[in-house]
């Protein structure tokens, strides 16, 4: 009988309502040799599935709900051939699980499996969803850029409007007081638009 | 540095106030603070404590954070990303022992709220039990003992924490109905899920803090079944560990606590003093102004319970005219409450369903409930 401990492929439940994140993680964790069924909506049959694909491990948005049903999970399971048991405890890496909580992810495994086989798996796991993280804040990053821009160049143009200036004196005049009171372009922009519109 | 500080008057201006009310206030140890808490109505104190400044009053900048989990709300706590939060009573103790998590020694001496907690069943499972609305719930136990003991289609009850006074409570209500431990399944499903579980026909009745029994109740998915009067003393009866142990905390065991780390609470003693004297006097202000309806919509709120205003507003009726009296009553606690018999309930039920194989020594529940 083939022990599912001792088996080199491990059998993953992915949990995680950000498709586009949850693709990430399957990609790499499948390229790493691993079987990886995808749960995409929060579910509270968490339960039903978990029974019925009988997972290695299982791999759960720390912004789930679904986390209490499994919570609830293992302490039921503790009578079952195959407890789930929750995973943070590495003594050799004690700050993966920190570092895991940062970036949303959290681990059940299946008691028996050792620290050493789960680690890289919740590593490939925390470092997309860090990666998904990054993505994201560089695109709000960019729009926000986006948007300071079109602020400032609407501010330019009442400016060049209303005092008869060239766009060169426009911003230079905007930068300066932008300088003047330490704060941002943008900031400036936006009290000029805000001054301009009553008139 | 000095020299930009000097030509900087109204930033110097800035600095030297900031000192002044750092004194004043006993030199509070940190006063940016992230606190954690779950959609529910009994998070009225934190939100209160918010909206009406008492945090500000006592010198502390305090941002609210919801979570969905009660599992990811312990965890951030645990490693420092909440600085402390709403919890469900046992919680703390089931994070100190490393029940289901880490080790990770909590502490919480102030309780927050009694009472909250009710038993719903599905509308289904109530048509199948042969119970019409109009009948009296009295019925509902003898009826479901018949259900289970015939053999009839298995059920799935939902509590919302393997370590919570629901979790508790159910199995005590089960008892009570004479159901053998088992005969029903019972799962874990998050306060805010809950709801659409029984509307789905996933679980066949709950154990959950209010608003959502009376949610589920209003939308015509269930009914409550049992509000008041918990039937707690079900499980403290069988087996007393000592003749003190079994007695039952005169207002019912402490529902909500505020729970910190105690790494947390000996790092910074003077602001956990702030933060339960601001949670006092907001506990103090909700007894006073339960009866207002501003009070439905400030806590209905996108950031807080998120529902529709008018929904939780219906709460407050002429025979129930606080939201915190309705068939559920919830009572806010305005002094620190927390005692060694709510601590010694908690370590009772746990025992008795398994969850611990020995006893919890009263020095360590002190440690974690009084200190």
């Amino acid at each position: 009988m083939v022990n599912s401990v001792a088996k080199n492929v491990l059998s993953i439940l992915l949990v995680d309502n950000q498709a586009e994140r949850a693709a990430m993680v399957e990609q790499a964790l499948q390229q790493g040799g691993h079987q990886v069924i995808c749960q995409l909506s929060s579910t509270v049959s968490l339960g039903y599935h978990v029974e019925r694909i009988q997972p290695d491990l299982i791999i759960i948005d720390m912004d789930s709900p679904d986390r209490d049903t499994l919570e609830h999970m293992t302490v039921v399971s503790q009578h079952n051939p195959k407890p789930i048991v929750f995973f943070a405890n590495d003594d050799q890496n004690p700050d993966v699980y920190r570092q895991a909580i940062q970036a949303g992810v959290s681990a059940y495994i299946v008691d028996g499996l050792t620290a050493s086989r789960v680690r890289p798996i919740v590593e490939v796991a925390i470092a997309r969803f860090e990666e998904f993280q990054q993505l994201r804040q560089q695109l709000q990053q960019s729009q926000l850029q986006l948007q300071e821009q079109q602020l400032i160049d609407q501010a330019k143009r009442l400016l060049i409007k209303h005092q008869g200036c060239n766009e060169t004196q426009a911003f230079n005049a905007m930068r300066k007081a932008a300088m003047d009171r330490q704060v941002k372009l943008a900031d400036i922009a936006r009290e000029l638009l805000k001054k301009w519109e009553h008139k | 540095m000095s020299m930009t500080s000097q030509q900087e008057p109204a930033m110097a201006v800035t600095a030297v106030t900031a000192k002044a009310a750092r004194t004043e206030q006993t030199a509070l140890e940190k006063t940016e603070l992230t606190l954690g808490f779950i959609q529910l109505l009994d998070s009225a104190p934190l939100i209160i404590a918010l909206e009406q400044g008492f945090f500000e009053a006592a010198g502390l900048a305090v941002i609210l954070q919801r979570e969905v989990s009660w599992a990811t709300l312990r965890d951030k706590v645990a490693y420092g990303l909440l600085d402390g939060a709403q919890m469900l009573s046992p919680m703390p103790l089931a994070a100190t022992l490393g029940l289901g998590s880490p080790a990770v020694a909590m502490t919480s001496s102030m309780v927050l709220s009694r009472g909250g907690n009710a038993i719903t069943l599905s509308t289904r499972l109530l048509a199948e039990l042969g119970i019409d609305r109009h009948m009296p719930t009295s019925q509902v136990p003898a009826a479901l003992h018949k259900y289970v003991t015939t053999n009839q289609r298995p059920l799935t009850f939902a509590t919302v924490y393997p370590y919570s006074c629901h979790h508790y409570q159910l199995h005590a209500w089960l008892e009570h109905c004479g159901i053998a431990p088992f005969a029903i399944q019972v799962i874990g499903v998050a306060p805010a899920m809950a709801t659409a579980a029984l509307q789905q026909g996933v679980i066949d009745g709950f154990c959950v803090g209010e608003p959502w029994n009376s949610l589920a109740q209003a939308a015509g998915h269930g009914r409550i079944v049992l509000a008041k009067a918990l039937p707690m003393q079900a499980l403290s009866t069988t087996e007393p560990l000592t003749p003190k142990a079994s007695l039952l905390p005169p207002h019912g065991p402490a529902e909500k606590v505020f729970g910190i780390t105690s790494q947390f609470q000996r790092q910074h003693p003077n602001t956990c003093a702030a933060l339960y004297q601001a949670l006092h006097q907001a506990g103090h202000w909700l007894s006073q102004h339960q009866y207002q309806p501003q009070l439905s919509q400030l806590l209905a709120q996108p950031a807080y319970l998120d529902l529709p205003p008018a929904l939780l507003a219906s709460f407050m009726t002429a025979e129930h005219p606080s939201l915190f009296t309705s068939e559920i009553p919830i009572q806010f606690c305005t002094k620190q409450s927390q005692s060694l018999a709510d601590a010694r309930w908690v370590a009772r039920q746990m025992l008795q369903l398994g969850q611990l194989s020995e006893p919890v020594s009263d020095q360590l529940l002190a440690q974690v409930y009084l200190s």
